[in-house]
């Protein structure tokens, strides 16, 4: 019988009101590569921080290799052989990345102070051995791009030669090579004895590298698996409670109701955005634009640039046939025009107001009199949407921060689906959020655009796009490279255009996910 | 979208700047400039008494300088500069006074009490921001507010001294009409900081000052460092109301009532960055003494031709 | 000098390389273009996308529920000026006449008060005034040296005033957002440049006379109350209005929160931070013309015990120093307890000494009890 690597028995852990883990139960044998997966809010994330030490649980035990872990504080975590590669990155932006790397295991000269040139040479031969060649250790942590810091923030974790290695979302911004190099290196570990605890929303890594998974729902444990044991449309179900159904609103019939005939509501003409480009599309009220592209190709330039935060450099902007020149969010909202950003909790919410005072934000003259708020009237309106997205009422007395992942993400779209805009900007909205969430998000859009709304809509998920848009524009080194039709919208022809080659008939040989 | 500078490249132009700041070294040509142009403008020549009187009167800015830098590289901020150096001041004054103890004696003993209380005070801030989780500019205020009054009520009035030996120790010459013992002790503050930069205690602090949510997952111990920073920094305050009650020879409960301007404007000047995570305490002793020298000679401009002709400060005449 | 000090500190941040976003002409044409292309009709409400009609009727909220969280961070001062009050009371014994004292309190307590919306304005949007005592002195410097203890001067030199601190808190607004200087080392240096100015102005005497509409103003009385208090009530509903219940309390808060998600929520962060800072030196110059009025004098040092006492107000009341959080009545609770433990102290006869040390304790106290629970 194989040695227990983890056990965690009843474990809970309350923040405030807010109960993360409910008497969950995992159980995780040595030398396995084991997923946990669940919903936003399931659980997952809170697990991983109770065993780096980060959060200590309110009730329940936690065995190591058989010893019961009785302090939690990162450094008793680490004593016991445990790494982490966080979700969200862990690495100090001012220092170097030799200096992250070893960050209180520095080699120490008989003084005390730290050996500088042993230490870089020591992490560049770490890195080395771990087949990443293209970063100097030298480098500040704040020059790399996030691909770049998502490697070393794993190769971190992974150099301390781990008993057992903590993986939170470790792909969330890697390149398909990346990810094949993560593969290689987990199965290195294996190898060499060291268990692997993988966090992911991507099935198709989970099925490649992990042999076995425990399903998270509300905090509690649903049950353990063998990787072989359920498909797809099981697992899913077991996360969230039900059948899945129809992710997807069905799409109107667009053919004929297409482009040519409405006047567009939002148009770029030749628009240049900070990184030299040259972007033309039209956006038509009733319409899911879509978006796809790799990281990096400016599909975050032109978001910014359409609503005001980045100033293009060439080409105009036309907002119901305006031209405009929008110098801030201000403007943008002025014109009707809304963003939802990529990052909930630092770009789209306050997290310590209350849900009334974040979703009316934007919409505040409507209910201003004199300068003063009319009270009621707000409280009614944001009831009113947040009803509609589906939050509980006593979102609006509590402070976001309280609220789950996916609560949180309906609470944002709540907020500019109250401003009124007839031009809605969501970037990525669905990345991190629960299955169950992203469907009401999705029939939300939908709805939004039924009633005459149009929407330009970022999704790093292809099937997103195939499903929901009425069209799809592929960015490529910041131009649009293609726009796809809705008869033309598969992930084939899609994920072709993204990497930059000319569209293929039939299936293309590219993995269906390439980020 | 999440790092504010990574949404708005091109509005961010600080990077070859920065690395100049962080190293002090524009401080440092900051601070040649500024005694050029005087080399420049006064009619008379740089006399080692200028050095003499100039750098004594910088080192209690430059330690209490290199002090708050530790803070404030931590993320942190440190209001008590002024009021540690006054009861520094007054407890020299009446507890040991113009004692006649040896002058080896008296200076071990002085600067134990010295270091001593500017290190427990430092560490009571430490400790309230740290393990009790309280932001450091209420703290530091309110520690300011008693130990500011601990300060009044043990001497009420400016007066007594100390003794006049070790006075002159500490502002006298190392060699004679060569190098005077302030620029000494200028040089071992500064020492001593290149030597906490390179602890792991010091990556750590600027580890804090950064990212603290990133350092404590990366098991820096955020807390014991922090604590660590005020009590050290309240060391070097210790000091620098050492050398000051050296330098002035007396005793007043308001001594260091103006320094915290001039202290977060040497650390400005340095290059070190509120709010943590870059700089360093050599920037802001080059700031500190730009600030003497400038003050200095403002102060001599402006009090007019009279002071021309006092022969104690020859260097400082401009043409009036 | 102060002036060539704080001068210094200002050309040294700004040399050193702050991020510059002056405003320019080409945001007033964006703002004109993007209102030009105002959309004539909205698009899809929450209505029309199908939000659930009010049919379900949803339990009115109670008054505790939603004030729940302010409530905890308002009362606390209040409590213990409640006890400040009866330690007061006990210490004086049969002496002890509670009108009278609450006509002192209220008065004194109203400078605080007032300069607690100016402070706690700033603070909730993130920044710090330490420019106050300077924008409090040279305010009553310019009434007291023009006015000079004539009305008729007093018409211009009075509003004139009231101009000179709203125009330093817009030098300090630009600094700090224009300029993207630290708050901290921007007022400091506006202070210590006004500081040098006020220097020379006065010659480090005190100067002139208050007019006597000023005097009228402090000293009277008016129904049985000095007119400044009947101000002060009428202060105190505008000062919750304004930092509680108006838009630009929404703004500013959202500042205080986060800038980044402010701007993309549409505030104009700018335009946000200079009203604070003008707000702030706009109570500056209203407590100096009081003190003018209540001592018939300006000088050099009038301002000084204010700043620190400010900052402490603003944090008795249970504003977040770091911003995002505050309450008015709050921070009024937090002048009146400044007030009563300084004048409880004073009647014990303890030495300047004792008191300062008590005012650390008590805001450290307070800090302690108003802190955030730990996650």
């Amino acid at each position: 019988m194989q040695a227990t690597a983890l056990s965690i028995s009843r474990l809970t852990v309350r923040y405030g009101p807010t109960t993360a883990l409910d008497a969950a139960d995992l159980e995780i044998g040595a030398g396995q590569v084991h997923a946990l997966l669940g919903e936003n809010g399931a659980g997952k994330s809170t697990i991983v921080k109770v065993l780096s030490g980060l959060v200590r649980p309110n009730a329940g035990s936690l065995g190591v290799f058989g010893r019961i872990v009785a302090r939690f504080e990162p450094r008793y975590a680490n004593a016991l052989g445990i790494r982490t590669a966080f979700q969200e990155i862990s690495l100090v932006k001012d220092l170097t990345v030799a200096q992250n790397f070893m960050l209180m295991e520095e080699p120490l000269n008989a003084l005390g102070m730290v050996r500088g040139r042993a230490l870089d040479d020591m992490v560049r031969a770490r890195l080395e051995q771990l087949g990443i060649n293209s970063i100097d250790p030298r480098t500040e942590v704040r020059r790399l791009d996030l691909p770049s810091r998502q490697k070393i923030e794993i190769a971190r974790a992974i150099s301390g030669n781990p008993r057992i290695l903590l993986l939170d979302e470790p792909t969330a911004s890697l390149s398909n090579r990346d990810v094949q190099w993560l593969g290689d290196v987990i199965e290195r570990l294996k190898r060499s004895g060291t268990t692997t605890v993988l966090i992911s929303h991507r099935m198709q890594e989970v099925r490649a590298f992990c042999s076995a998974l425990t399903i998270f729902r509300n905090g509690r444990t649903v049950g353990a698996y063998a990787m072989g044991d359920l498909g797809d449309a099981e697992i899913i179900e077991l996360m969230i409670g039900r059948s899945l159904g129809t992710a997807f609103p069905p799409k109107r019939d667009r053919v004929e109701a297409n482009s040519k005939m409405a006047a567009p509501v939002l148009a770029c003409q030749n628009v240049a955005t900070v990184r030299g480009s040259d972007i033309s599309f039209s956006l038509h009220p009733g319409e899911v634009l879509g978006l796809a592209g790799l990281d990096g190709m400016g599909q975050r330039e032109l978001f910014l640039a359409l609503f005001g935060v980045l100033q293009p450099t060439a080409g105009e902007i036309r907002v119901g046939g305006q031209k405009v020149q929008l110098r801030s969010p201000a403007d943008a909202i002025t014109c009707g025009i809304g963003m939802l950003p990529e990052d909930r909790k630092t770009e789209a919410l306050f997290l310590e107001l209350d849900g009334r005072e974040n979703v009316s934000l934007p919409s505040l003259q409507r209910f201003l009199h004199g300068g003063l708020i009319r009270s009621r009237v707000e409280q009614k309106m944001v009831a009113n949407v947040l009803d509609l997205v589906k939050v509980v009422r006593r979102a609006l007395w509590n402070p976001v921060r309280n609220f789950s992942g996916g609560n949180q993400q309906k609470i944002a779209v709540a907020k500019w689906l109250l401003t009124n805009s007839r031009v809605l900007l969501l970037y990525d909205p669905t990345r991190g959020i629960d299955v169950g969430t992203k469907t009401e998000i999705y029939h939300l859009i939908r709805r939004y655009a039924d009633s005459g709304g149009a929407v330009l809509f970022y999704s790093t998920e292809i099937p997103e796009l195939v499903n929901l848009c009425d069209r799809v524009m592929v960015i490529y080194r910041r131009r649009i490279v293609e726009t796809l039709a809705a008869s033309a919208l598969s992930e084939s022809t899609i994920m072709s255009a993204a990497v930059g080659r000319q569209r293929i008939d039939g299936a293309s040989e590219q993995h269906a996910t390439a980020h | 979208m999440t790092d504010e500078a990574a949404a708005l490249p091109n509005l961010s132009t600080r990077l070859p700047v920065a690395f100049l700041q962080r190293s002090g070294m524009i401080a440092f040509l900051v601070l040649l400039a500024v005694i050029l142009a005087l080399i420049a403008v006064s009619p008379n020549r740089l006399s080692y008494f200028d050095l003499s009187t100039i750098s004594a009167s910088g080192t209690t800015l430059a330690l209490a300088g290199i002090g708050e830098t530790i803070v404030v590289l931590g993320g942190g901020l440190d209001l008590s500069p002024g009021a540690i150096i006054s009861l520094v001041n007054v407890v020299l004054v009446t507890q040991l006074g113009p004692s006649t103890l040896g002058v080896g004696a008296y200076t071990a003993l002085a600067v134990t009490i010295a270091i001593g209380i500017g290190a427990g005070i430092g560490a009571i801030n430490g400790l309230l921001v740290s393990y009790l989780r309280l932001p450091s500019i209420i703290v530091t205020l309110a520690t300011m507010f008693v130990v500011q009054g601990a300060a009044l009520l043990i001497l009420k009035f400016p007066g007594g001294s100390v003794s006049s030996d070790f006075a002159n120790l500490l502002v006298g010459d190392v060699i004679t009409d060569v190098l005077p013992v302030p620029i000494l002790i200028i040089g071992l503050g500064m020492l001593a900081w290149l030597y906490i930069k390179r602890l792991r205690f010091g990556v750590g602090l600027y580890a804090i000052g950064s990212d603290a949510a990133a350092a404590q997952a990366s098991r820096v111990n955020v807390r014991f460092i922090r604590f660590l920073s005020f009590t050290i920094a309240g060391a070097f305050f210790g000091a620098a109301g050492l050398f000051i009650t050296a330098n002035a020879g007396s005793g007043d409960p308001l001594i260091g009532a103006g320094f915290l301007l001039k202290v977060f404007t040497a650390v400005v000047i340095g290059g070190t960055l509120i709010g943590g995570g870059r700089g360093g305490a050599l920037g802001t002793v080059f700031g500190a003494l730009t600030l003497t020298i400038v003050s200095t000679f403002s102060w001599l401009w402006a009090c007019g031709p009279t002071t021309c002709r006092s022969s104690r400060a020859p260097f400082f005449c401009s043409p009036c | 000098m102060p002036i060539v000090e704080g001068a210094i500190l200002l050309f040294a941040v700004l040399a050193l390389g702050t991020r510059t976003e002056l405003l320019t002409l080409a945001s007033v044409r964006g703002y004109w273009s993007a209102r030009a292309a105002r959309p004539v009709r909205s698009g899809p409400t929450a209505a029309q996308i199908g939000a659930p009609a009010e049919a379900d009727r949803q339990r009115p909220v109670g008054w505790l529920v939603r004030n729940g969280h302010t409530l905890r961070f308002v009362l606390p001062a209040f409590a213990i000026l409640i006890v400040v009050l009866g330690i007061t009371a006990a210490i004086n014994g049969g002496n002890f006449k509670f009108g009278s004292y609450l006509v002192s309190l209220l008065t004194f307590g109203s400078f605080l008060a007032i300069l607690g919306l100016g402070q706690g304005a700033v603070v909730t949007a993130g920044g710090l005034d330490l420019s106050v005592p300077w924008a409090i002195t040279f305010p009553a410097i310019v009434v007291t040296t023009y006015a000079n203890g004539s009305d008729s001067a007093a018409t211009w030199a009075i509003p004139l005033a009231l101009c000179i601190g709203a125009g330093i808190g817009f030098f300090n607004g630009t600094l700090v957002a224009g300029l993207g200087i630290s708050p901290i080392i921007a007022t400091l240096a506006t202070g210590s440049m006004l500081e040098g100015i006020a220097l020379v102005f006065s010659h480090g005497a005190p100067i002139g006379n208050a007019p006597p509409v000023l005097l009228w103003f402090l000293n009277s009385r008016l129904g049985g109350l000095p007119p400044a208090v009947w101000f002060l009530a009428l202060f105190v509903v505008i000062g919750t209005l304004v930092l509680n219940h108006s838009g630009f309390a929404r703004r500013v808060r959202a500042v205080g929160n986060s800038e980044w998600v402010a701007r993309l929520s549409g505030v104009h962060i700018r335009a946000v931070t200079i009203s604070v800072y003008v707000l702030s030196g706009l109570c500056s110059a209203i407590v100096g013309l009081m003190l003018a009025g209540f001592a018939d004098q300006a000088y050099y040092d009038m301002g000084k015990p204010y700043l620190l006492a400010s900052i402490a107000v603003v944090v008795l009341g249970g504003t977040r120093i770091t911003g995002g959080r505050s309450h008015y009545i709050g921070i009024l609770g937090g002048a009146l307890l400044f007030t009563a433990m300084g004048s409880m102290l004073q009647t014990t006869s303890l030495p300047e000494a004792v008191r300062s040390i008590i005012y650390g304790t008590v805001l450290l106290l307070a800090v302690i009890l108003l802190r955030d629970q730990a996650e």
